[in-house]
Formats: structure tokens, sequence, C-alpha cells
């Protein structure tokens, strides 16, 4: 049964849909709705929700699919539609027939995504190569004078080839331009993370003033539109998930907890009393089922699980 | 099967009366055959996820919903099949589609169908432009006689009413 949540949510999500469709040449618009759309775990649920319904009618013939619907729907409903069929139906689920429509979101125009718990990495029209981590979304702009790459949403790591033309990866808050080089950027709820792992890569916020910032490798900084955070050294495995894997060194565990939140959909916590435990470890980010299995045998903490959506760590009694 | 699997035992025990029962209802012995088997194969599929049978109460009155949803999806395949073959009648394009296509066509649009049930006229019909005609919010607004956010308002409504149906209704 849906809760009153899910419910809230997924009407949030089919108000953002349509006004997305009403405007749909509106930054503005979608600029909130990516707000909206980063602002809770559940409201990605929602949308992917969303992306489903649509992977559905993505596979169908759509003229021949809008005749039948539209005839069906002009039809005088026969006998047992009206008498029987309410509150009997069986749940046949939609998109079981596996119609192989693509996916139209993270960030609905971008031209390349990822879904949540999805990897992948693309080679650029330069030769660059690109991952996007998971829920990321970029939007690519190469013209004669500059490649530059729009992070919406995620994280992206990128092997930079050689090119005249300067590589920028814009952000929310800033540009980032490429010195030939291997980097990572995140976008993160009002700022930006950068790690640097060859070469260096120069940090402008977009309200800065006074020179670039200049992060070399085995160095990353956080930064919002209008300054950043002191250069720290980057941990051994800063760059781990590039190889599908969460490598972390006594983190608590509520911040463990939230990044790999990111890599699957719906809710994933833990009780206030055990947020602080310490937890070091190497975790798969491909299965994260796994690695709380791997942190419930370290820590003296259980799962909770209610739906697939809904898990929470506790203490173990 | 082996003679404890409790849908062996129903089938066993109650099939002569639920052929019985469907061939009353459809005036067809040859349907109610088809319609018994059905619905014993579809409670031998959803036994798999979530076995109930073994400890029924009533069992007949278990078979009969199965059963009545057996008829009513078959009813309902029907006219969509009827519509499609008509589409299919008056579309200019011609489409070369396998009977596995075919069928998964329109296992998706009797799907479709059953979703957009409980949504009203203009609700559906806005929802239909927009998603399958790829209508702008202007030109259904146009097509319905009636306002750009009034149109919003509906692609809304009935967005949210398929996004709670596939929820409930999935599998």
């Amino acid at each position: 049964m849906t809760s009153p949540r899910e419910r809230q949510v997924l009407r949030e999500a089919a108000q953002w849909f349509a006004r997305l469709g009403a405007n749909p040449d509106s930054a503005d618009v979608q600029a909130q709705w990516l707000a909206w759309h980063q602002a809770d775990p559940s409201h990605q649920w929602a949308w992917e929700r969303l992306d489903l319904l649509h992977a559905q009618m993505d596979g169908v013939p759509r003229p021949l699919a809008y005749r039948v619907l539209d005839k069906l729907a002009r039809q005088t409903p026969a006998l047992p539609r009206r008498t029987l069929l309410k509150g009997l139906l069986l749940g046949a689920g939609l998109g079981a027939a596996g119609w192989q429509g693509y996916r139209r979101s993270p960030t609905w125009l971008a031209d390349l995504h990822t879904a949540t718990g999805e990897r992948r990495e693309e080679t650029l029209a330069d030769g660059s190569r690109l991952l996007l981590d998971t829920a990321s979304a970029v939007d690519l702009a190469f013209d004669a004078s500059t490649r530059l790459l729009i992070l919406r949403a995620g994280a992206i790591q990128l092997t930079t080839a050689s090119d005249p033309r300067p590589l920028i990866v814009r952000s929310a808050q800033g540009d980032l331009r490429a010195l030939g080089t291997r980097f990572s950027v995140r976008q993160e709820q009002g700022s930006t993370r950068l790690s640097v792992f060859q070469h260096a890569v120069a940090v402008s916020p977009v309200h800065a003033t006074g020179p670039q910032r200049i992060v070399e490798a085995g160095q990353g900084l956080t930064f919002d539109d209008r300054s950043s955070s002191p250069v720290e050294s980057l941990a051994v495995d800063a760059d781990s998930w590039t190889r599908g894997r969460l490598q972390v060194d006594g983190w608590r565990l509520d911040r463990l907890l939230a990044e790999l939140q990111r890599y699957r959909s719906g809710y994933l916590g833990c009780a206030d009393d055990i947020g602080g435990l310490r937890v070091s470890g190497s975790y798969p980010l491909d299965d994260i089922d796994m690695a709380l299995g791997v942190i419930a045998r370290a820590l003296p903490i259980r799962v909770e699980r209610y739906t697939r959506y809904w898990t929470r760590l506790v203490a173990a009694r | 099967m082996s003679p404890s699997n409790p849908v062996a035992a129903l089938y066993a025990q109650h099939r002569s009366w639920l052929v019985n029962w469907l061939r009353q209802s459809t005036g067809c012995s040859q349907q109610a055959a088809d319609f018994a088997q059905d619905t014993f194969l579809r409670i031998l599929l959803s036994e798999q996820k979530r076995p109930v049978a073994a400890d029924l109460k009533e069992p007949r009155s278990f078979l009969l919903t199965i059963a009545r949803r057996v008829m009513i999806d078959s009813f309902r395949r029907q006219s969509v099949e009827r519509a499609y073959l008509e589409a299919l009648a008056e579309q200019p394009e011609r489409y070369e589609l396998s009977p596995e296509e075919r069928w998964v066509l329109l296992q998706t649009l009797e799907a479709l169908d059953r979703m957009l049930g409980g949504l009203g006229a203009r609700a559906k019909a806005a929802f239909l432009l927009s998603q399958l005609q790829g209508l702008s919010y202007p030109q259904i607004a146009t097509e319905l006689g009636v306002s750009v956010s009034s149109v919003t308002k509906y692609i809304a409504r009935a967005t949210e009413h398929c996004l709670l149906f596939a929820l409930e209704h999935q599998a």
C-alpha cells in the first residue's frame, strides 16, 4: 500500500512534470525543479517512478497506441468494467512486458545521465573519457573555442584528452578549468567538490573576486559561488568510486550511509544513537545490501527493512 | 507436481465445480474450461511470490475471486484487441510486428488502458495528446477548448493518477 508520504511526493513529482511541460524552455523552472529533485531522496525516488512510467510509453509505436487508447476511451464502458472491476484488479504490473524505453531523466534534458546505482563511462568527441557516477547528469557544449561540460547533478570524473580548446566543467557554483588532467567534480547542495588526481585544475567560483585557485594532484577542495575552502590532501582512495567501491577510513556511520544512499533509491539511514560509530572498510557500490551486510557484521547493529525503499540501521539488542 | 502441493489439492477438489460455475456464467463450455485453466495457472504463478493456497478458509470463494479477474481481463483484452485491429485498419503506416512484439504491444496497451481507466475524459485526453501525440500544452488547449493552465492541471492530475496506479499495481 502506498503511504501518505509516498502519495505526497508522487503528487509533487506529477506537478513538477506538468510544470516542466508547460514551460519547456524556462531555465528558471528547470533550476527550481533541480532544487526540488536534490532536496530529498524521496523526491528522487518519485522522479524515478515517473521515469519508469515514461519508459513504458517510449517503447510503443505512439500514433498507433494513441488511436487504440483514444478508441477505448470513447467506448461506453462494457458492463464488467463498471460493476466488477473496482477493487478486483490483479496487479499485472506496468512495464512487466519489458519495453526497452530510454530513460529521460534524472535531469530531464541532459545529454548524458545515469540512474541511481548506475555508473557509466563515455568517450567524448575529443577523446576525453568521462565517467558518470550514480544519478548524475551532464550537458555537453563543445564548440570551436571551448569544450564545456555542464554538470547538472551528481558526480563525474574526467580524464582529459589533449586538444587546443580549453576544457571547462561548469557546476552550479562556478567553473573548473582542466590543466591537462584527471579529476572529479561532484555537485552537492549549494556547493561543488573537486578532487584532482593528476596535474591541476583552476577553480573560479561564479562570484569570486581575486585570482583563480589552482588545485594540484592529490588535493581537493569544496567551493560555493563566492569562495572556496582551504585546499586539503585527498585520502588515498578518494577515487575508489570510479572502480565501483567506496573506501573509507574511520568515517562516522551516518556519513557512510549518506554516501551509500546516493547509489540507491529510497530511504537509507540509521538511529541517532549509532550514527557516531566509526567504520573503516571497502564497500561495493553495486550491491548496497551487501555493503550493509558487511557493516552489520562489523558493528553491534542490525538492519531493519520495511520495503525495498526503506532501510534503517539500529542498535542490536 | 507433488500431491502435497496445495494448488494441486485445490485443483483436484474444486476444478469441476469451478468449470461448472464458469459454464453457467459464460454459456460456453470451451470458454469455461479455458478460464478455469487460466485461473489455476494464475494461482500457481502467484503462489511462487506469495503462497496463500495452503491455508484457505473458503477455497471456493477464493477461486471465484480469481476466476472473475480472469474473465474481466479476458473481456478487456478482447476490447483492446478489437480497438487495435480497427486502428491498424485505419492506419496509413504499416507495422511489421512479429507475433511476440504484437503480444507485448497488446499487453502494454491493455496495461495503459487500465491505468487510465479512473481518469476523467479531459484529463485522459490531455494526457494522451501530450504523451503519445507529442502536442505542446498550447496545442492541447486549442484541441480541447480549454486554457493552458487547465491543461497543466489535467496533466498533473493524470500523471499523479498513473504514478499511484503503477505503484499500487506493481507486480
